[in-house]
C-alpha cells in the first residue's frame, strides 16, 4: 500500500485565547507543499492570529502546528527563532524596513541574520522584484509599492519553504497591488514555496489556488479555486 | 619528593597534549592512517624514552648525544610529517606516506616504530630531566615511586583529555599552520627556554653562512667583516633584543596566519543552486575559521606570557659578572673548589700590566672541572663576558653557537680555549694565569 505523503503544514485543533477573547477556536487545516492558500475574513476573524501561530510568533492555547513534520510546540523559543529563520519568510502590511539602511542593505540584513551577507545576491533579489534601479535608495526615497517589493525580496532572500504574508497589499492602490501580487506569483512559480496569504480583499484572495474563509475564529469555508501551478524555470 | 611527582606529571601531560591535538587534527581532516601512525609512533617514543631512562640500556646508549639532537630531530620529524600530509589536506587526496600506509598494517607498525625512534630523543630528554631533577631520590636510595605516581596521574588526566578532545572535536579548530603554531606555543609554555633558544638556531645559521662565504671566496678571516660590523650583528643577538626579535618574528607568523585564514576565498560549491544554502555552508566555514583563529590567538597569548616571563626574569640566560682573580708572584692562581662547584659558570678577570683577560671555571655534569679562557679561536670576545650559560649549554654571545657543558675543556672550534690546571688536595684548582695571556692575545689577534 502506498503511504500518503504528509502535508507540508498541518494544523490540529488550534486555539488561541487572549484572556476572555477567543481569537481562534479549534482550527484544523492541512496545506500541501508549494500550495498558495489565501485566508480571507473580516477584521477580528482571527486571520492574523492564525498567521502568527503558524509563524511561531505566539504560542497556541491548545492544539498544534506542524511545519514540514516539525511540531512547533516541541521547540523552545530559541529553536523556534532558528526554525523561522531557516524555513519561513514574512511579509507584513507595514513593510518594517530599517529606515537608515538602503534597499540592498535591508535585504543583506536578512542574509546576515540567516548566515552571512552577500551583496551581489541581495542586488540580484532586488532585480527580480523589479528594483534594479533602486538598489541604493533609502526606504523614504521609495514608493509604498517599492517598499513592499523590498519586503518581498527580504522575505525570500533566504529561500524559505513557507511565505507568510499578512495583508501585503493592504496599503497599496490596485495598480501597485497588482504589481506586488504578480511578483509574488512569478517567484512562487519559479521557487515553489508554500504561501499563506491573509487578506480581507476578495480580489487579492483570488490570486491564490485555494481560499480559506475565517469567521469568528473558525474556518467556515475551504475552496480550491485554481489548478495547482507547475513550476517554471527562473529567468534572469 | 612530591616535586618528582609534579615534574613527571608535567612532562606526561605535555606529551599527551601535543600528541592528542595532532592526532585529532589528522582524524578531523580524514587522515585515519596518518593519525594511527602518529599515535602509535608517539607511544613507541614515550615507552622507549622511559625504558632508556629507567634501565641500564640508557647508560649504554649515547643518551647525551640523543638529547642534544632531540629538538632538531623532532623539528625535522614535524617538517617531514608536514611535507607528507600537507599536500593531501583534502580527505580524498591520498598521497605520500598515507598512500604507503593505506591498508598495510605491517607498514603502519614499522613506520610508526621509526617515527617513535625519531621521538625517542625528546622523550629521553624529558624523562632524563625528571631523573636529574629527582637526583636526590637516587642519592637517598629512595624508590622511583613518586615519579611513577606523577606518570600515573598524567596518564589518568591525559585519558580525560582524550575524551574531552573527542567530545568537542578539537581537530576542527585547527589548520595545519595554526596547529604547528600552537605546538610551538605549548612547547614554549613547558620549556620557556625554547623562546630564547630560537635565537641560537638563527645565530648558528648566520654564523655558518658567513663562514661558508669566507671559505668559498677564500677571504682571509675577518678582514672585511670588521669588529664594528660584528658588533652590529651582535647587537641583534643580545639577550633582550633577540628575545623581542624572536617574539616579533613568531607574532608576525601568527598575524600572517590570521590574515591568510581571513582572506581565503570561500569554495565555489558546485551543485548548490540556492543562494541561502550556499551562504549557510559559507557561514559554517567562516565559523570554523573563527575557531581556527582562536587557536592562533591562544598560541600568541601563550607566547606573549612566556616571552614576558623570559624578558622579566631573564629566564634561561646566566651571565655572571667577572670576579677579580688573585694571582701570586709567579702568575699562578688558586681557586677553592667550593667556590666553583655549583654547576654554574664562574668568570674571573685578571689584569696584568695593561692587559686584561678572563677565565671560565665550571663544574661539568660528570663532576669534573674545566678551566678555559672566556673566548674561542673564532669570535672576538664580548663584554662583560663572551659566553653565557643556558641550561646545560654555554653559548657564544657573539655568534650564538651552543656548547654542551660536557664538552667544555676540549679544544677547537667554538669551544672556549682550555687552560691546563691541577687539582690540589681535591680542594682547589691551580693554573698559570699569566702564561695564558699569550694564548688570549694570539686568539684575539686580528679580531
Amino acid at each position: 500500500m502506498r503511504k500518503e505523503k504528509s502535508p507540508f503544514l498541518e494544523i490540529v485543533n488550534l486555539s488561541k485565547f487572549f484572556g476572555e477573547t477567543k481569537a481562534l477556536k479549534k482550527v484544523n487545516l492541512q496545506v500541501k507543499k508549494g500550495e498558495w492558500v489565501s485566508v480571507m475574513g473580516p477584521s477580528g476573524s482571527g486571520k492574523t492570529t492564525l498567521l502568527s501561530l503558524i509563524g511561531g510568533l505566539i504560542r497556541p492555547t491548545e492544539g498544534k502546528v506542524k511545519i514540514d513534520r516539525t511540531d512547533l510546540n516541541s521547540l523552545n523559543n530559541n529553536e523556534i527563532a532558528h526554525f523561522r529563520r531557516e524555513k519561513i519568510g514574512l511579509i507584513f502590511q507595514q513593510h518594517h524596513l530599517v529606515p537608515y539602511l538602503t534597499a540592498t542593505e535591508n535585504v543583506m540584513l536578512a542574509q546576515f541574520l540567516h548566515s552571512l551577507p552577500d551583496q551581489a545576491e541581495a542586488e540580484e533579489a532586488l532585480k527580480r522584484v523589479g528594483l534594479g534601479h533602486r538598489l541604493h535608495h533609502l526606504p523614504s526615497q521609495l514608493s509604498g509599492g517599492e517598499q513592499q517589493r523590498v519586503g518581498i525580496a527580504r522575505a525570500l532572500i533566504n529561500s524559505p519553504a513557507l511565505l507568510l504574508a499578512d495583508e501585503p497589499t493592504g496599503n497599496l492602490d490596485r495598480e501597485n497591488a497588482k504589481i506586488v501580487l504578480e511578483i509574488i506569483k512569478r517567484l512562487h512559480l519559479e521557487d515553489m514555496f508554500t504561501i499563506i496569504l491573509v487578506t480581507h480583499d476578495p480580489w487579492v484572495a483570488q490570486w491564490g489556488e485555494r481560499i480559506i474563509r475565517l469567521e469568528d475564529g473558525r474556518i467556515i469555508g475551504d475552496k480550491v479555486v485554481k489548478e495547482r501551478s507547475s513550476p517554471k524555470r527562473r529567468t534572469s | 619528593m612530591l616535586e618528582a611527582t609534579k615534574i613527571t606529571l608535567n612532562v606526561t601531560l605535555e606529551a599527551f597534549l601535543l600528541t592528542l591535538i595532532v592526532f585529532f587534527y589528522l582524524k578531523e581532516i580524514g587522515k585515519k592512517e596518518l593519525s594511527h601512525f602518529f599515535a602509535i609512533g608517539s607511544l613507541f617514543g614515550f615507552i622507549g624514552g622511559f625504558v632508556l631512562n629507567f634501565s641500564s640500556l640508557g647508560e649504554r646508549a649515547d643518551i647525551k648525544f640523543l638529547i642534544n639532537k632531540g629538538h632538531l630531530i623532532l623539528s625535522g620529524g614535524f617538517i617531514l610529517l608536514a611535507l607528507l600530509s600537507l599536500p593531501g589536506r583534502e580527505p580524498h587526496v591520498v598521497i605520500g606516506l598515507e598512500k604507503i600506509l593505506k591498508g598495510k598494517k605491517v607498514w603502519l607498525i614499522f613506520l610508526s616504530f621509526l617515527w617513535g625512534l625519531m621521538l625517542l630523543p625528546l622523550e629521553s630528554l624529558h624523562l632524563g630531566q625528571d631523573i636529574e631533577a629527582i637526583v636526590f631520590l637516587k642519592e637517598r636510595n629512595l624508590p622511583y615511586f613518586f615519579s611513577f605516581l606523577g606518570l600515573a596521574l598524567g596518564l589518568a588526566l591525559g585519558s580525560g583529555l582524550f575524551y574531552f578532545f573527542r567530545m568537542v572535536r578539537i581537530g576542527r579548530f585547527f589548520t595545519f599552520p595554526s596547529l604547528l603554531f600552537l605546538i610551538i606555543a605549548i612547547k614554549a609554555l613547558w620549556e620557556p627556554m625554547i623562546v630564547t633558544s630560537i635565537e641560537v638556531i638563527v645565530a648558528r645559521i648566520l654564523h655558518d653562512f658567513v663562514h661558508w662565504i669566507i671559505v668559498f671566496l677564500l677571504l682571509p678571516d675577518h678582514v672585511y667583516l670588521t669588529k664594528f660590523f660584528w658588533n652590529l650583528i651582535a647587537f641583534f643577538f643580545q639577550k633582550n633584543t633577540s628575545l623581542i626579535m624572536n617574539l616579533t618574528f613568531i607574532f608576525s607568523l601568527g598575524i600572517f596566519f590570521l590574515v591568510y585564514l581571513q582572506r581565503q576565498p570561500f569554495p565555489e560549491l558546485k551543485g548548490v543552486n540556492r543562494g541561502a544554502e550556499r551562504r549557510k555552508i559559507w557561514a559554517e566555514i567562516r565559523k570554523t575559521r573563527h575557531w581556527q583563529m582562536l587557536s592562533i590567538l591562544a598560541a600568541c597569548l601563550i607566547l606573549l606570557l612566556v616571552g614576558y616571563n623570559a624578558y622579566e626574569k631573564g629566564e634561561g640566560l646566566y651571565q655572571p659578572t667577572p670576579q677579580p682573580l688573585s694571582v701570586d708572584s709567579q702568575g699562578f692562581s688558586e681557586v677553592p673548589l667550593s667556590e666553583v662547584s655549583s654547576g654554574l659558570m664562574n668568570v674571573y678577570s685578571f689584569n696584568y700590566e695593561d692587559k686584561s683577560i678572563r677565565f671560565i671555571i665550571i663544574k661539568k655534569p660528570d663532576g669534573s672541572f674545566a678551566v678555559t679562557l672566556d673566548c674561542c679561536l673564532i669570535c672576538p670576545p664580548t663584554n662583560p663576558t663572551s659566553y653565557a650559560q643556558m641550561g646545560k649549554d654555554l653559548f657564544c654571545l657573539y655568534c650564538g653557537t651552543p656548547i654542551p657543558i660536557s664538552t667544555v675543556g676540549k679544544p677547537g672550534g667554538c669551544n672556549p680555549i682550555p687552560i691546563p690546571f691541577q687539582l690540589i688536595d681535591d680542594s682547589k684548582l691551580r693554573f698559570n694565569a699569566r702564561q695564558a695571556i699569550g694564548t688570549w692575545e694570539r686568539a684575539n689577534k686580528g679580531k
